[in-house]
């Protein structure tokens, strides 16, 4: 190729241009048609366009009027690159430099967005284990002071039982099912017409009076203690504030509304329902703390099947945030004919005597 | 086939009548058409008609693409099936001019802002126009996004307030206001440029930036952005009409009012 294509503008030429053929001929740039010549250092090149991607060369014509010429093909710039004489030639990395920084630009926001997008994937795959770490990065006494401040409250309604025959009983079987564990644990009965005990972060554990009643045997006891004490050794109540105040973060900087981010973290402060993978989770570590503990652990499916029986859950399966019992219940039946412990006898205790606790038999305030 | 003719009528508000000749079609945005004479056939199309090697889907796509570029997702074709000529208006949107242009005498390319097209004889696509300049994109007051005309033949945008044309000669060079730049050819180089000093960006009252525009080719540049419009009819709207002290007093008292009742809220809340 011995010329390059181009668009020559001028002041007497048409608005829209006309096209012409260029040769550089010993330093001269010449076009037959109109005729021109013009040295090539007097050429200085521009990069331009709406597209910021075209090839200018501007010179003042013969009557000082301006000329300029614009390339028109890939293939008639990569020809001028390499083939154009010295004094034009130092004007080309300018060219080169403004290509390379557009798409440098739009090349980094590209993998930024990729990145945030990326990151977004990995937080959200990997959500378990950002909880866990955050939850371990709490500090075991600002866990008890979390769990104290829920129970200073619970105080305060005055149903809550320290002593007596009951509790100590409550107290043996937890620390037999607590052998090796950093928690300070506490264990209280609260004098409640409901079959449930729950546990606050920190080791505090809480029976209701009414599952005390509604136990047969002191094995089913222990075996609702063993669930509880893995909500507590597995940090699911604090992963499960960690959760709704992350949440109500995110609402904040979304809606900007403070007050429906605190309903959301009072809400879960109030309602201590866990998740049914937590649940299972507790269901499954329990079952193993038992046979560690050697308690007899067909406990815990005599008593979830007794809690299924119980009236008291006003809403429907599906609508509560209670796992499906049914389900609990199968998933343990299985896993205590895989495990079975010859070693484990049943807790001994005066079980009725325990029930007859006077202590337990106030009546609710 | 004859070319179309064209007549450009009203002061300030215009519209735009244009004479078919026998077999000839013009293609208008949707919504744009004023009247036209009986004979006219009108035919709704997909994006601006024209077709896609990728069938239905492909249409869609370019229809979508167009759409980004402020026009309608469908537009009209009005063709003169008769043998004798008839005519069709369209009017400008807004408080708009219109200017015809001869795509032909500038190269068969124009860029225009998001919106500007109007109407267009057959065969003129409207495509969409990516800002690759960040600088350009976010401070020239087009926006990113603008409008690639090409084709054959006449077509009609409309901007507000004023429009004035001007040849830029090779290496000319115009700083014009961003916002007031309507359309140009793709020979002209688009640049931003720092309005130079703080005071001026601040109590100017021109931004802190200017549309740099360097021939060769010919732009297109509006008065009255609609934005400017727009702030301007806002504030009007604001002050009940009246422009005197006691219309920005009012104003006062409201923002008072609402900064109070804020106050008042925080202190009932800690």
């Amino acid at each position: 190729m011995q010329s390059f294509r181009a668009i020559l503008y001028g002041a007497d030429l048409p608005l829209a241009g006309v096209n012409v053929e260029v040769r550089f001929n010993s330093g001269f740039l010449t076009i037959k048609n109109p005729s021109i010549s013009i040295y090539a250092d007097k050429i200085t090149m521009t990069v331009g366009g709406f597209e910021h991607n075209e090839f200018y060369l501007h010179w003042l014509g013969d009557a000082e009027q301006p000329m300029s010429l614009k390339l028109v093909g890939k293939e008639d710039i990569d020809w001028l690159t390499k083939n154009a004489p010295a004094p034009l030639n130092l004007q080309f990395n300018q060219w080169h430099k403004r290509q390379r920084s557009i798409k440098a630009v739009w090349g980094s926001l590209m993998t930024a967005a990729l990145v945030c997008v990326l990151s977004l994937g990995m937080f959200w795959w990997h959500y378990d284990d950002v909880l866990v770490w955050l939850a371990h990065r709490v500090s075991l006494s600002q866990e008890e002071a979390l769990g104290k401040s829920i129970l200073s409250q619970l105080e305060s309604e005055g149903d809550l039982i320290k002593q007596g025959l009951a509790v100590e009983t409550v107290q043996t079987i937890g620390k037999q099912l607590t052998a090796n564990t950093h928690y300070h644990y506490q264990w209280l009965i609260k004098n409640d017409k409901t079959v449930n005990a729950f546990a606050l972060p920190g080791g505090i554990i809480v029976v209701h009076s009414e599952l005390i009643a509604k136990a047969e045997t002191p094995d089913e006891l222990a075996a609702v203690l063993a669930h509880e004490v893995q909500h507590v050794e597995r940090q699911h109540a604090l992963k499960n504030m960690i959760n709704s105040f992350g949440w109500a973060v995110t609402l904040v900087l979304v809606l900007g509304d403070v007050n429906t981010a605190t309903a959301v973290i009072v809400h879960q402060l109030g309602n201590m329902v866990f998740s049914r993978d937590v649940e299972d989770e507790a269901d499954r570590l329990g079952l193993q703390a038992l046979i560690n503990a050697k308690i007899k652990p067909e406990g815990m499916a005599s008593m979830l099947k007794k809690l299924a029986k119980e009236p008291g859950v006003d809403l429907p399966e599906w609508l509560s945030s209670h796992p499906d019992i049914q389900q609990r219940i199968k998933t343990i039946e299985t896993l205590l004919a895989e495990k079975t412990c010859t070693e484990c006898k049943p807790l001994v205790f005066d079980w009725k005597k325990i029930q007859q606790d006077k202590l337990l038999q106030k009546p609710v305030s | 086939m004859a070319s179309i003719s064209y007549q450009i009528q009203g002061s300030d508000l215009q519209y735009v009548e244009v004479l078919l000749p026998p077999n000839a079609t013009v293609i208008g945005e949707q919504g744009a058409m004023m009247y036209m004479d009986g004979q006219i056939k009108v035919n709704t199309v997909l994006g601006d008609g024209s077709s896609s090697t990728f069938g239905v889907v492909g249409r869609f796509f370019k229809a979508l693409k167009r759409s980004l570029t402020g026009e309608s997702l469908f537009s009209s074709r009005y063709s003169n099936p008769t043998q004798t000529p008839q005519r069709v208006a369209f009017a400008a949107p807004s408080i708009s001019k219109i200017v015809a242009i001869n795509l032909d005498e500038i190269g068969g390319e124009l860029i225009c802002q998001k919106g500007a097209y109007l109407a267009g004889e057959e065969g003129i696509t409207v495509k969409l126009a990516f800002q690759k300049r960040l600088r350009v994109g976010f401070f020239g007051g087009e926006g990113f996004i603008m409008q690639r005309i090409s084709g054959k033949g006449l077509v009609f945008i409309n901007a507000t307030g004023a429009l004035a044309e001007m040849v830029l000669a090779p290496m000319q060079n115009l700083q014009v206001d961003s916002g007031c730049l309507v359309a140009l050819s793709p020979s002209v180089t688009y640049e931003i440029k720092y309005a130079g000093k703080i005071k001026t960006a601040l109590f100017g009252g021109e931004g802190l930036f200017y549309a740099n525009l360097i021939g060769p080719g010919k732009i297109w540049m509006q008065s009255l952005p609609e934005r400017r419009l727009s702030v301007e009819l806002m504030k009007m709207s604001m002050l009940g009409g009246s422009k005197g002290f006691g219309g920005k007093l009012y104003l006062l008292v409201i923002i008072a009012v609402v900064i109070i009742s804020f106050l008042s809220e925080i202190n009932k809340n800690s």
